[in-house]
């Protein structure tokens, strides 16, 4: 039974990491490799010039700080706006909180692709096409990190808050010094998944930038023309590289992942 | 409540209200509204125009296409990406010794963007010689012929979506009360008796989640859709949003935007209702 439920996981892990490591094999396939009648698993020579040509590609410069400057912008712009609406709900009492949550969670079931087109028309009338702000402001808020936010700051102790207010500390201070630190996963896991979500999309971008040195990576990789000259190798080479950084991150924070939303489970 | 708590309170929250309205609720409104009037090309109100612009809009032959594509992409898809990921989760649920390494892969394609995976199966589909058929023994030209497209973009979909769906499976099975399982197997059930009458029906509310936000992502396809195959060949994965993202920035045609676009939050938030009804009266029972 134990010997099956392995033979089973393997051949299963075969096919999901079979697209990953096919890619890293093309990456160093050289030009002549893609013109033999059968294709080939594993390159004739090991073609390191393929990364030499993905890291030349033309504008790179602009599209790496396309892509950082746009997700960190609007993981900046998600964390202000989410800590201090969770820092609301879960702190304060007034009037309409019921109806606010209402309307911040009907968010939830408009999916941005399909007003894609509205959107535009936003941004284009505040003349934010082409840059930073145009990518990022659409896509920087969530109303789940919201949800999962404010459940982490409730279950913080409120004779905190109290006490700071007794001793005159604002609420900057309370939330900077006490609250996000207390709460140090649950932010990490909403910043890290906010920057990789707006770092990795495609189709806002797409829409909202003209300018080709307004693009970003995940835009650029498609637009590189390596495919049209059948240079597959660099268009690999230059997805390897893309996907490395993420890869990483993604194997380091594996197990706080799994714990948070082991928490989330539970919570429920 | 004090009133100047009150006036705090809707300060902090003001960021997200701008942000919610001005992103997601201001343009459904929008759309929903637009889609019942008359307005010509250069965007002046004519009129009302009641459902007349939806009545156009099905009588649509490229749009009643783009429906069909689409609900064939979902019923491959969803039944496809449910069954891989329930049977990774329960393969590997209880712990195997060395198989750290083989969750980590399984989790990994989270880590690759839409573009790169996408980009990947093109190569990996390329034409006759491709990679797929040396090892399968094929001889289809995959993303030129019209069934083959499609199930090329099965197999992208369930790539891109079977790491998140893994996870939130595998994290259910573990969250599983051991002592309920110890207590089964001391009672003499079977291992697979544990699986279907005890784990299954607990992960339930997780599988359902996965399934039905499966739906919601396969009837809004689109980014995949414009790098690999561009709705081609003949039309035959022309999805819904697809016909939109063409329709709106290509031809430009506002009614057809409209309407499709309310039709597609409509017919997302229903599958959401849905979800929501069914797994409130799961609760209930």
């Amino acid at each position: 039974m134990k010997a099956l439920r392995i033979i089973v996981s393997l051949i299963l892990l075969l096919v999901i990491a079979f697209p990953m490591l096919y890619g890293v094999a093309v990456s160093f396939f050289p030009k002549s490799d893609f013109n033999e009648s059968k294709a080939r698993l594993f390159p004739s020579r090991l073609e390191f010039r393929n990364y030499y040509r993905a890291l030349n590609i033309k504008n790179i410069g602009y599209y790496i700080l396309n892509s950082v400057g746009s997700a960190a912008l609007g993981t900046i712009i998600k964390l202000f706006s989410v800590i201090l609406g969770a820092f609301a709900f879960s702190h304060l009492n007034f009037y309409g909180k019921k109806a606010i949550l209402i309307i911040l969670m009907a968010t939830l079931f408009i999916p941005q692709d399909a007003i894609l087109f509205q959107n535009y028309m936003t941004i284009s009338s505040l003349h934010l096409l082409d840059t930073w702000l145009g990518i990022a402001l659409p896509l920087s808020f969530s109303a789940s990190s919201l949800i999962l936010l404010t459940l982490s700051f409730s279950s913080s102790e409120k004779d905190y808050y109290d006490a700071s207010r007794l001793d005159g500390a604002g609420d900057f201070r309370y939330i900077s010094s006490i609250l996000l630190p207390l709460n140090q996963s649950v932010v990490l896991l909403i910043s890290i998944q906010a920057f990789v979500s707006i770092f990795n999309s495609f189709l806002w971008p797409l829409v909202v930038t003209n300018k080709a040195k307004a693009r970003t990576l995940q835009i650029a990789i498609t637009m590189l023309g390596f495919m049209e000259e059948g240079d597959y190798g660099a268009e690999m080479a230059s997805i390897v590289l893309l996907s490395l950084f993420f890869v990483v991150i993604t194997v380091i924070f594996k197990k706080r992942i799994e714990k948070a939303l082991e928490n989330g489970i539970n919570i429920k | 409540m004090k009133r100047k708590e009150c006036i705090k309170a809707y300060a902090y929250l003001l960021p997200c209200l701008i942000l919610a309205s001005v992103f997601f609720l201001y343009p459904f409104l929008n759309t929903l509204i637009s889609s019942l009037l008359r307005i010509n090309t250069s965007g002046v109100v004519l009129g009302f125009a009641g459902l007349s612009n939806y009545a156009l809009l099905f009588k649509d032959k490229s749009f009643q296409n783009s429906i069909l594509r689409t609900l064939l992409f979902t019923s491959l898809f969803v039944p496809l990406n449910t069954f891989l990921t329930l049977l990774a989760s329960s393969l590997t649920a209880r712990k195997i010794k060395g198989f750290g390494p083989v969750e980590t892969i399984f989790f990994l394609p989270v880590a690759i963007s839409l573009s790169g995976a996408t980009l990947i199966f093109k190569e990996m589909f390329r034409g006759r010689v491709s990679i797929i058929n040396r090892l399968l023994g094929l001889e289809i030209d995959w993303l030129n012929e019209r069934f083959p497209a499609m199930l090329t973009l099965v197999f992208l979909g369930v790539f891109l979506d079977f790491g998140i769906d893994y996870i939130l499976l595998l994290t259910s099975f573990r969250a599983i009360d051991k002592r309920v399982l110890e207590a089964a197997e001391i009672d003499g059930a079977s291992s697979a008796q544990i699986y279907f009458h005890i784990e299954l029906p607990l992960i339930m509310r997780m599988l359902l989640m996965t399934v039905f936000l499966a739906i919601k992502d396969a009837l809004l396809i689109v980014a995949p859709i414009i790098i690999l195959t561009e709705g081609g060949p003949f039309r035959s994965t022309e999805t819904i949003l697809f016909y939109y993202y063409i329709e709106a920035f290509k031809s430009g045609n506002r009614a057809v935007q409209n309407t499709v676009s309310t039709l597609m939050v409509l017919s997302a938030a229903l599958v959401m209702v849905i979800y929501s009804l069914i797994f409130h009266r799961r609760d209930k029972k």
